[in-house]
């Protein structure tokens, strides 16, 4: 099983994300969580595979928590699913090694690339 | 299933207009060629008594009550109007922001030109195109509209754009763009009539239901 | 009505351009041959984008590709898109979606509003020249109202703005039974300073005791040059005689002091005399009056103990 945490502080879109995942792949454990912070507790608690992660979210923003995450584990394996879709907020969080930056909303088409991107993060282990 | 929690009407418009506006910010990012910074709008559904009472909260705190408004009516499968607000007083400094202009001389009074207005056109035509083609694009129902209309407003109350007949809603939601330590913060009041509210969340549910 | 429809574009004094949903131009307007110095001929059937390089950006693409799909209109401003079809001219562009017969034109009108631009800043100008204009004259009002109220010499107010606030003074204390202090001061031998180290010298020690004085009294004090070498305080809102005593005693220490001016090393001494609203009269001129008299007494009684030792 391939263990994957949402942070996104709209239920709605978690289970959005969860649903489009849980299409493409019945091998994935999905841990949730509604700000970064909580995020950042359930990514040094349950040593996810990869994370999922909204970029507006109060208590902690998604860009710090990818810093705080990948200070702790320099592989950690982040994909950013974001509202905010400016080219300058995402060639900041590119160049903190992201896997990739996906723009919301999400559709079959983004949903697949993700799970393309799990599939192969999952067997290169 | 670990996503038990009912979600509520509030929380999925508030993702679909947190796209809208990631994409709004998104284009006027891309024309002024500056980094906006965005927070979190929160939508909420309020009865038109309770919307009137809470946008006259909020144009209390606006200096001299004083707003300069773009609003557009749509009125065929879905019937409204979008009004986005923002303080007047600001917003000679948002204009000089996107302007990449700076006239210290002329901040804060409230005498606009035309060419100050066409730039608040243009901006509320993006943000409310953001906004609205989201919603619409993700429910599939058409909604069709002219460019906004703009106006400075002193001393506006709720009544301006909050109209209390026909069953009608007022969604609202703050939103503010931070452009180099600038906050602007302003509100979109979305006044609809309860049967345009109940079609775009019936779609939603059929959209999304079994997901 | 369709072959009158070229003609009636072709009028309209506004730049239009129509294009397809992949920016191929099918229609180029003579105004819009005017704004952007391309003929028609020349760029029908290119793309728009390769024609005005400035919609060469990821917000145009996008905006077409929404009013291709969607239909609500889009507004592009002058100020925020510059040189948007030529470097002379400044166009607001309105994009609008024509449907016909199942296909999709896409409208383009440029609105020319030159001299828009031109009027505002026009007027801008004006204003920045007013305010300048405005800020000289506040400028000067202040010199002017230095020289109509103050002492040129010492910077201290003159008679005209001792009097009315004497008279101003007078009448608060009137109306709340406050006291209020009027204290002469003359510069004793002063004729002898002038005769001794010159009138330029003598002119710096008239100074010195006007910062002298105005350091000694409080703040709402107000210190006057009254004549040659007579100064006039007016004490307002005196209170207790406590508040006399505390600026009565400041000015003792300071009465007989030797300053150093021009390299001289000159003794000051000071005569007094301060009169009281209401116990000495009730009128300005009876109060300085009787201020001028207690001054005259304490310079004799000076005298006379300078004349003893």
């Amino acid at each position: 099983m391939t263990k994957v945490l949402i942070v996104d502080d709209s239920k709605f879109s978690q289970k959005i994300t969860y649903s489009f995942l849980n299409q493409y792949s019945e091998e994935i454990e999905f841990i949730f969580a509604s700000d970064g912070q909580e995020g950042l507790e359930k990514f040094l608690e349950a040593h996810p595979d990869f994370m999922i992660v909204d970029l507006l979210m109060p208590k902690l923003r998604g860009q710090d928590l990818i810093e705080k995450a990948k200070q702790v584990d320099q592989e950690a394996k982040v994909i950013v699913l974001s509202a905010d879709v400016q080219n300058r907020v995402r060639d900041v969080v590119e160049k903190m090694g992201v896997l990739s930056f996906i723009n919301k909303p999400l559709d079959d088409k983004k949903a697949k690339m993700i799970c393309d991107i799990i599939g192969n993060g999952a067997r290169g282990r | 299933m670990l996503v038990a929690d009912k979600i509520s009407r509030e929380d999925i418009l508030t993702e679909l207009f947190n796209i809208g506006v990631g994409q709004a910010a998104s284009t006027l990012s891309d024309i002024i060629d500056k980094r906006i910074g965005l927070t979190i709008p929160n939508v909420r559904i309020l009865d038109a008594a309770t919307g009137k009472i809470e946008l006259d909260k909020y144009l209390l705190q606006v200096a001299e009550g004083a707003v300069m408004v773009s609003s557009i009516s749509f009125d065929s499968q879905l019937e409204g109007k979008v009004s986005l607000l923002f303080p007047a007083d600001k917003m000679h400094h948002f204009i000089d922001l996107c302007l990449h202009e700076n006239r210290d001389d002329l901040v804060d009074n409230l005498e606009f030109t035309d060419i100050d207005f066409d730039t608040i056109k243009e901006i509320g035509n993006i943000v409310i195109n953001s906004i609205i083609g989201e919603l619409s694009n993700t429910v599939n129902i058409p909604v069709e509209y002219t460019l906004p209309e703009i106006d400075v407003l002193n001393n506006a109350s709720a009544d301006h754009f909050v109209n209390c007949e026909d069953c009608r809603l007022v969604l609202m939601m703050f939103l503010a763009f931070n452009i180099e330590g600038t906050e602007i913060a302003g509100a979109v009041v979305i006044n609809m009539t309860l049967k345009s509210l109940d079609e775009i969340l019936n779609e939603i549910d059929r959209l999304y239901n079994g997901r | 009505m369709d072959s009158i429809l070229p003609g009636v574009l072709n009028c309209i004094n506004e730049g239009i351009v129509i294009i397809t949903e992949d920016l191929e131009i099918t229609y180029w307007n003579p105004f819009m041959e005017k704004l952007s110095g391309k003929w028609s001929g020349e760029v029908l059937g290119q793309k728009v984008d390769q024609i005005l390089p400035s919609l060469c950006r990821p917000f145009f693409y996008s905006a077409v590709k929404r009013l291709a799909t969607v239909g609500n209109p889009v507004f592009f401003s002058a100020a925020m898109h510059r040189k948007l079809v030529s470097q002379d001219h400044r166009v607001n562009l309105k994009m609008n979606r024509v449907s016909v017969d199942g296909k999709v034109a896409l409208l383009l009108e440029f609105i020319d509003v030159t001299n828009q631009f031109q009027r505002i800043s026009q007027l801008r100008d004006y204003v920045s020249q007013l305010s300048h204009l405005n800020s000289q004259l506040k400028q000067k009002e202040k010199v002017i109202e230095k020289l109509a109220y103050y002492d040129k010499l010492t910077g201290v107010a003159n008679r005209a703005l001792f009097d009315k606030f004497a008279d101003k003074y007078l009448s608060i204390a009137k109306q709340r039974g406050t006291m209020l202090g009027f204290m002469f001061v003359d510069v004793n031998e002063f004729k002898l300073i002038n005769d001794t180290y010159g009138h330029n010298t003598g002119d710096k020690v008239m100074t010195r005791v006007a910062s002298l004085l105005t350091e000694s009294t409080r703040k709402n004090d107000i210190v006057c040059r009254y004549g040659g070498d007579e100064f006039l305080v007016l004490l307002p809102d005196i209170r207790t005689y406590k508040d006399y005593q505390a600026i009565a005693e400041r000015i003792e220490t300071n009465k007989k002091q030797c300053i150093v001016q021009d390299g001289y090393n000159i003794c000051l001494s000071l005569s007094i005399g301060i009169s009281f609203y209401p116990d000495d009269g009730a009128t300005l001129d009876d109060l300085i009056a009787k201020a001028d008299e207690y001054m005259y007494v304490n310079k004799h009684e000076s005298r006379e103990r300078q004349d003893n030792m």
